[in-house]
């Protein structure tokens, strides 16, 4: 079993490794941005705070898309090696079909982990780079926590999307296209109700599974 | 006598136009089986039905004496694969592709992987995606061989290949079958390819088994007799009657099983021989083909 | 059907049953609060129902406060309502704590759909007595009555009390017709974009936070609390400001007029600190120090707004500003915004469930 993680990850490391890099180096990057973006505005000596808790708000507005950015883009590549090659090889394999299920979905989850290690280590970075006044704290750990359950949420879509055969996909698509139809169809009879806004207030509102992606992404609070 | 493949009233439907109807496969342990049809006989859709890639409409499926889909994965450890089209991940190098192969199977030979690597003389570090067709073709046979399974299926394994590669891949497959007594089920639209390897022939056409046999039986049994006269209407054949056609000087008969003393039979019938024809396997194959699809019209 | 579909179904076909027409007369503020997938709305309404409670929790224990704000109203008004609204008013001034009893004692609340009772106002009861206006209690409901009659109240001794406090005490005086006392600050309320004294504050000067809390009393406000490049970005970004033909000097660069022209027009506010972070400051006083400590601040009418309540606390001033700042920031973290097991749990359920989907795919069944 180990063997054959290995070599999946390996594998899957060597498909997806470009953009798990890029990913890594922007998730890397944008919390010293934030701490940083402010270096070049006029700020009077104690300003400074006000300056990159500015930026650690605006870069907290990114953060949520870069967790979808990787979660979708982990769970595209968890199954383009097999799809290129209609699953045959896959399938082909002798290994019990959940479990082989099972690995892609780990070797991906893991993958996705290396864009929050690299936000983690530039969260640490811009925390120890400015003094915190007291009240104010640092949340790198929390931040990079949360952006990882929102990365495998999105991926967890992403993969079983992936993995659906086109009828299913066909049908999930069809589902979200009849509930966007039925709000047409409801403003052309003049009628006061979004379905569209109950099901997104449903998914992102706890205990939506969506919910992860609100709540608090600065990286400076008090 | 066991068989390493079993199937019982196997149906499947693949659109509205093409059906597998009623296969009944039946390949002893250590046969060498060809698996004949034309284009679009369903040739690789059974093969993808014995395999569990997809799941039959009807009937039943054993390999190995195991049950498909039930013990699919027990079955995949002791059978090797080629399938008619590459299937491998593109970006790994034929070295890691091995690597990544043997991970799956216990009773993988990394000795004999590295042997055969070098007897097909393919490069270790190169990336899949930029060997020849003949290289793929070399790695996919390289890979099912090192397993060291019991059953090899092998789905038109040298289609595309040059003579020379051609070559080398059926080299390796008879050195590894006088080695093991494995069984191979190979699929193929050549037939003159599966005479030199195969010692049984099944005939598959539009989705139908039209006839199963040995080879020895397929190659010297199927001959094209003409005749001056018809013997008088009889059912009590030795042989089979594939097909008849009357023309201006006579019969032409295509028989199947046919041996030289059932000369005879004719005299006696009251029938006159003006000719024995030998049909190679080509010839045979078509005779068949065309006998059952005008019983199937 | 396959197993990915069968899950989507479940997760959102009882969305719209489980929310009905929720929509329907919710307004249009809470939609968009919602719709923000912000925890914030959900903070709120808990803190609303937390606070409402122990205001119902006051008036259950004080069941003799009713009497203690004697006020005069239609006989129209029912007086149930009345009571109780009298009675919400009375927890309110309590929560407070800056108004004295004798103070209480010594005016008449009128209702002012009630104030054609002179002949009742002339009697030997309300003698002497003060009269503050409020109201209308007629077909109001008790949470209307409650802080119309507290607001009075305190309208009324605010204008009891020193220029300096008059001057530098919200509007409301902290308190809002429909909620409590407001708690706490986000730091976004420490720092607007012109004030670099907020940010100071923010940073954890208490230099900066007693000139932007305008604590300190200084002879020239404008010149003490505010750098001239502050206050030409401020005109900057006023339209009020830009139109005016005095602050073209102090547009064009000059310091002296950006100064004289802030004393002139008043702009920006000589005290940066908003109302909700001024109401902050006797919130965290009372919660500090008791609600007595307001009551001495409001009462001492020597030294600045600083030195009065450091005496009222007992504690020096830069410890006032500084137990203030800490304690605001606190009260301003929203709950919840922390990510806890509850946050996680639902994405951690809905991934596992997306997993045994997957492995149900049609082709790897």
């Amino acid at each position: 079993m180990w063997t054959m993680l290995k070599q999946v990850l390996y594998a899957q490391w060597l498909a997806s490794r470009t953009p798990v890099v890029l990913l890594a180096l922007l998730g890397f990057a944008l919390p010293l941005f934030a701490v940083y973006w402010g270096s070049g505005l006029e700020a009077a000596g104690t300003a400074g705070v006000a300056v990159w808790m500015a930026g650690s708000e605006s870069i907290a507005a990114l953060l949520p898309y870069l967790a979808l950015l990787v979660g979708v883009a982990a769970g595209f590549m968890a199954w383009s090696p097999d799809h290129a090659g209609h699953h045959v090889y896959a399938l082909s394999l002798p290994v019990p079909r959940p479990l082989f299920v099972a690995l892609r979905f780990v070797v991906g989850a893991a993958l996705s982990c290396v864009p929050a290690v690299a936000l983690l280590a530039g969260a640490l970075i811009a925390g120890l780079s400015v003094s915190l006044p007291d009240g104010l704290h640092a949340y790198p750990f929390q931040l990079t926590v949360r952006f990882l359950f929102a990365t495998l949420t999105i991926y967890s879509i992403i993969f079983a999307l992936a993995i659906a055969t086109r009828r299913a996909q066909l049908l999930t698509a069809g589902i979200i296209g009849g509930v966007l139809f039925a709000d047409v169809l409801l403003a052309a009879l003049s009628v006061d109700y979004s379905v569209t806004s109950q099901v997104l207030l449903w998914l992102t509102v706890w205990p939506g599974p969506l919910s992860i992606l609100g709540g608090s992404w600065a990286l400076f609070d008090v | 006598m066991s068989y390493a493949i079993e199937t019982h009233g196997l149906r499947y439907r693949a659109s509205r136009t093409f059906e597998i109807r009623d296969l009944d496969l039946a390949v002893r342990e250590g046969a060498i089986y060809g698996f004949l049809g034309p284009n679009g006989a369903g040739k690789t859709t059974t093969i993808q039905l014995l395999l569990g890639q997809l799941r039959p409409h009807g009937g039943a499926i054993a390999v190995l004496g195991r049950r498909v889909p039930k013990d699919l994965p027990e079955i995949l450890a002791e059978a090797g694969y080629v399938p008619e089209r590459p299937h491998l991940y593109p970006y790994l190098s034929v070295r890691e592709a091995i690597r990544y192969h043997a991970a799956f199977y216990r009773s993988f030979d990394a000795a004999y992987a590295d042997e055969l690597l070098g007897n097909f003389r393919l490069p270790g570090d190169q990336r899949l995606s930029r060997l020849s067709k003949g290289e793929m073709g070399k790695l996919h046979m390289l890979l099912v061989l090192a397993q060291r399974p019991r059953l090899l299926v092998l789905d038109e394994p040298t289609d595309g290949l040059d003579p020379v590669v051609r070559r080398d891949v059926l080299s390796a497959l008879l050195a590894f079958c006088s080695q093991r007594a494995a069984t191979v089920f190979i699929s193929s639209h050549l037939v003159h390819e599966l005479e030199r390897v195969c010692d049984w022939v099944g005939l598959l056409d539009l989705g139908r088994l039209v006839a199963e046999m040995p080879m020895e039986a397929f190659k010297n049994g199927i001959k094209r007799i003409r005749l001056g006269r018809a013997p008088a209407a009889t059912d009590e054949r030795p042989f089979e009657l594939v097909s008849r056609d009357a023309g201006a000087g006579g019969e032409t008969w295509v028989v199947r099983g046919w041996q030289p003393a059932m000369v005879q039979w004719f005299s006696g019938a009251g029938g006159e021989i003006r000719e024995v024809e030998d049909l190679d396997l080509e010839d045979g194959f078509v005779e068949l083909l065309r006998a059952a699809r005008s019983r199937g019209a | 059907m396959c197993r990915l579909v069968l899950v989507l179904l479940v997760l959102l076909v009882p969305a719209p049953l489980l929310f009905g027409q929720a929509s329907r007369g919710a307004d249009s503020r809470d939609r968009r609060l919602l719709l923000r997938a912000d925890s914030l709305l959900v903070w709120h309404r808990s803190r609303r129902l937390a606070a409402g409670e122990a205001q119902r929790l006051a008036m259950r224990a004080r069941p003799e406060s009713v009497e203690r704000l004697d006020a005069l109203v239609p006989g129209a008004a029912r007086h149930d309502s009345v009571h109780a609204g009298l009675d919400s008013a009375w927890a309110l001034l309590v929560e407070l704590g800056a108004v004295p009893d004798a103070f209480l004692g010594s005016l008449v609340l009128v209702a002012r759909d009630a104030e054609d009772t002179a002949a009742a106002l002339a009697g030997a009861r309300y003698a002497g007595r003060g009269r503050v206006v409020f109201g209308p209690v007629a077909h109001s409901g008790p949470v209307a009555i409650g802080s119309a009659a507290a607001l009075a109240v305190l309208r009324a001794y605010r204008q009891t009390l020193d220029a300096e406090w008059r001057a530098w005490l919200p509007a409301d005086y902290g308190l809002r017709r429909s909620e409590p006392l407001s708690d706490g600050l986000s730091w976004r309320d420490f720092s607007p974009a012109w004030s670099v004294a907020g940010a100071g504050c923010l940073a954890g000067s208490a230099s900066a936070c007693r000139h932007w809390l305008g604590l300190d009393r200084e002879p020239d406000p404008y010149a003490a609390r505010f750098l001239p490049a502050e206050l030409r970005g401020y005109y900057e970004r006023d339209w009020w400001s830009r139109g005016q033909s005095r602050s073209r000097a102090c547009l064009a660069g000059s310091d002296v007029a950006c100064v004289a022209f802030a004393r002139e027009s008043g702009r920006p506010p000589v005290v940066a600190a908003g109302n909700a972070a001024r109401r902050s400051v006797l919130r965290a006083v009372r919660e500090i120090h008791g609600p007595q400590a307001i009551a001495r601040a409001l009462a001492d009418t020597s030294g600045s707004l600083g030195e009065r309540l450091a005496r009222a606390s007992g504690v020096p001033e830069d410890s006032v500003v500084m137990q203030w700042r800490r304690w605001s920031l606190g009260q301003g973290r929203p709950t919840g915004s922390r990510l806890g097991g509850r946050e996680a749990l639902p994405a951690l359920l809905f991934a596992g469930l997306l997993l045994f989907a997957a492995s149900g795919s049609g082709r790897w069944r």
